[in-house]
């Protein structure tokens, strides 16, 4: 007994550390998820102000309701890409925001799923950045 | 853990988000959400999250998940521009 008291501790101490490990690594990861979330939507709100002005200017210099729709229609298309890439990032970001919630999340599944929301992030940004380019 | 390559990447993105934030006029929205997520962002930053901390990170990510997957705004938007086409050349389509 006297000496299993002791190794029962070490043991304790060891799960405490550990726990306490992944703790820390937990938060890290719910920083990053945050992170990608909070750059995902300043970039939506800035896209939705960005787009709303384009459209308005399609619509004042439009010489026909028909030549309107057509810009319209034309810019909507390109958009389209953007729209795709919102949905995409919304998507990583459910997925990672699942697996995090979990009672004991693996974190290696769920650091990987972090990266992947970040980089639809990345793409995000790329697209809209592609986007502006493309438009005459 | 996460690439701090991407991580850095992110953060450079977000940053450079505010800088064409102070230079898009009626962006005050993206202004308030990104003070909010900032909040949470230094309270991860400070060390360990407190229990409040991690529930208020996740709800403000649902919040977003849906902002970002169903785009209302964005449909409201165009919804606004089609009644203004159609204001503009009303005359028109009555012809």
């Amino acid at each position: 007994m006297r000496k299993t008291i002791p190794v029962v501790i070490l043991v304790v101490l060891a799960a405490a550390c550990g726990g306490a490990q992944k703790r820390q690594q937990t938060d890290a990861v719910h920083g990053a998820l945050v992170t990608a979330a909070a750059a995902a939507s300043t970039a939506y709100d800035l896209y939705a102000v960005w787009n709303h002005a384009l459209e308005m200017g399609i619509v004042d210099k439009a010489t026909s309701a028909e030549d309107g729709r057509a810009k319209l229609a034309a810019h909507r298309a390109r958009a389209g890409s953007v729209v795709a890439a919102f949905e995409a990032t919304g998507e990583a970001l459910r997925v990672a925001r699942a697996a995090l919630a979990t009672t004991d999340p693996d974190i290696g599944k769920v650091t990987q799923l972090v990266t992947e929301a970040l980089h639809a992030v990345l793409a995000l940004q790329q697209a809209i950045s592609s986007l502006k380019g493309a438009e005459p | 853990m996460t690439d701090p390559a991407t991580i850095l990447q992110i953060i450079g993105s977000a940053i450079g988000l505010v800088r064409q934030i102070k230079q898009v006029e009626g962006a005050e929205r993206a202004f308030e959400e990104l003070e909010k997520l900032t909040a949470i962002m230094k309270a991860v930053s400070s060390g360990v999250m407190s229990s409040l901390d991690v529930e208020q990170a996740r709800k403000e990510i649902d919040r977003l998940v849906v902002k970002l997957m169903r785009h209302e705004e964005l449909q409201k938007g165009e919804a606004d521009v089609d009644a203004a086409l159609a204001k503009k050349f009303a005359k028109e389509d009555d012809r």
